[in-house]
């Protein structure tokens, strides 16, 4: 296990690495967006037909880019629905046209045109189609975004070895200063198939060391980390969901799992829920809730669990009620066997 | 304690490399802010011949910008949005047809950019040369969809089916 990261690391790093920058400083403090979105709903139901029209009427009376860059995205992710069929049959065209690179083509030229009469006329679409009205909309009144591509990462895809490009989400400048938000993970989920529209903001311009969690993009230059981990690492870590930014969950490491010896896995996350977090371990289709022991320190903490059984095991990370994060995880007989 | 350790650690940054955003001074603040408002009145005025006026407004040659907007492999794009880069309020979209024509005249250096759902955008530059007729050509790019769900993940896809809802069993 590491050390945790201390303070004067950290100085070090402002200190040598980003003085001369401070002038362009993300600010992710909390920000009052209340008209913001009171205008975004007075425009429910706006027609997409002229869309710089809606981009002035959505922004004309908000002083800054922030506020009405949040007027666009709360508009976006409240009026757009994402249309399941349409992602179901992308989704098969392309699984199909795998292994032969000329059909895809002549299917992308009708699907593009498929995607742009159904976000003009019906405002339902894909990511691709949130990415790209979130981009034309902002450009309109000044704002600069761009869409990025990369691996979006769920309970279904871009888990361990399966990793493929699948998501589009945009980066935004703002005071210059570059965000990232993600319009049609804010706009709601699917569920049996079927588009259940619930705005929330966790991907409003979120800070890139939880935006990490579930989105890889293309260009690892535009994590907006430092230092960007390598694909491997997003790909093997534990499956989070988006509880989690709530908490500020950062995953840290985890020890080698042996049964009848104490297995810990350790992250950074708010202070404070020492007595609320509970273990939803699964093995085959039993289930059981533990109380693991759990430390707090250096802003980290430190859950540690016994498992009795070797086996493969799903353990569900709970903090106050809400699973935050998945970790698949490989319990070995081995004593000896070393790491 | 709380999240100062985590906060400090979010560093300030340079603009991307990438894209080198420059920084903004006073002066274009000053003139940003007198186009949009200027853009602003117009619009309370007259409503869809907005462009026109916009447009015409500077002086210098001036040259119709018209054509087709099509993809690679020559098929036309209706519905393609078209607006100057600069003031990207003044602008139309491709007609059913592909065609479009940019309203109102523009000088030479204005730039005009096309773009379209799934394609990469095109920036044209208006110059000396520009043809009675432009054919705009855009070109592809990916076209994905991830969808968020409330669905925990679960190493095994037969007990994941029995895991599909387990979400709300912890609610």
């Amino acid at each position: 296990m590491t050390e945790p990261m201390c303070l004067h690391k950290i100085i070090l790093i402002i200190v040598l690495g980003g003085w001369h920058t401070l002038l362009f400083a993300q600010d992710y403090s909390i920000t009052d967006y209340r008209k913001a979105d009171s205008i975004a709903g007075q425009y429910a139901g706006h027609s997409l037909e002229h869309p710089a029209q809606l981009a002035l009427k959505l922004t004309e009376d908000l002083p800054a880019d922030r506020q009405k860059f949040r007027a666009l995205y709360t508009w976006v992710c409240t009026n757009i629905k994402n249309d399941y069929r349409l992602y179901d049959r992308n989704r098969r065209k392309r699984l199909k046209y795998r292994d032969q690179p000329e059909k895809p083509q002549r299917w992308h030229r009708e699907f593009a045109r498929i995607v742009s009469e159904r976000l003009r006329e019906d405002r339902s679409t894909l990511c691709t189609g949130y990415a790209y009205i979130m981009r034309e909309l902002a450009g309109y009144v000044g704002i600069k975004a761009r869409i990025i591509n990369g691996y979006g990462r769920t309970a279904h895809t871009n888990v361990k070895d399966e990793a493929y490009v699948n998501h589009s989400w945009n980066a935004v400048l703002l005071d210059g200063a570059w965000y990232l938000c993600d319009p049609t993970w804010s706009g709601g989920y699917i569920q049996d198939g079927r588009f259940m529209p619930q705005y929330d903001d966790v991907y409003f311009l979120a800070d890139p060391h939880l935006f990490i969690l579930n989105h890889y993009p293309a260009d690892p230059a535009w994590t907006l980390l430092d230092e960007a981990p390598p694909l491997e690492k997003f790909l093997h870590g534990p499956v989070s969901y988006k509880e989690a930014y709530a908490f500020r969950f950062m995953p840290q490491d985890q020890t080698y799992a042996q049964k009848k010896t104490p297995w810990t896995l350790s992250f950074q996350a708010t202070a404070g829920y020492e007595d609320d977090i509970t273990l939803t371990i699964s093995k085959g289709s039993g289930r059981i809730i533990v109380y693991p022991d759990v430390s707090y320190e250096n802003g980290r903490y430190v859950v540690t669990h016994t498992f009795g059984t070797k086996g493969r095991y799903d353990v569900h990370l709970t903090m106050a009620d809400s699973v935050i994060a998945t970790y698949p995880v490989q319990v070995y007989a081995n004593r000896f066997r070393s790491f | 304690m709380r999240n100062t350790l985590i906060s400090a650690s979010v560093k300030a940054r340079v603009p991307h490399p990438a894209t080198g955003a420059p920084a903004k001074n006073g002066i274009s603040y000053i003139v940003k802010g007198l186009l949009s408002a200027a853009l602003l009145l117009v619009l309370s005025v007259g409503a869809t011949d907005v462009y026109a006026q916009e447009a015409s407004a500077d002086s210098g040659d001036k040259h119709t910008v018209q054509g087709v907007v099509r993809d690679e492999f020559g098929e036309i794009l209706p519905a393609a949005n078209i607006y100057l880069k600069d003031k990207p309020t003044v602008g139309t979209a491709s007609n059913a047809d592909g065609s479009f024509r940019f309203p109102g005249k523009l000088s030479e250096g204005d730039v005009v950019v096309f773009s379209f759902v799934g394609h990469s955008p095109l920036e044209y530059t208006v110059s000396a040369d520009t043809p009675a007729a432009l054919d705009i050509e855009l070109l592809m790019n990916e076209m994905v969809g991830a969808l968020a769900g409330n669905e925990l993940y679960s190493s095994r896809t037969v007990a994941g089916r029995m895991w599909v809802k387990v979400k709300q069993l912890f609610d």
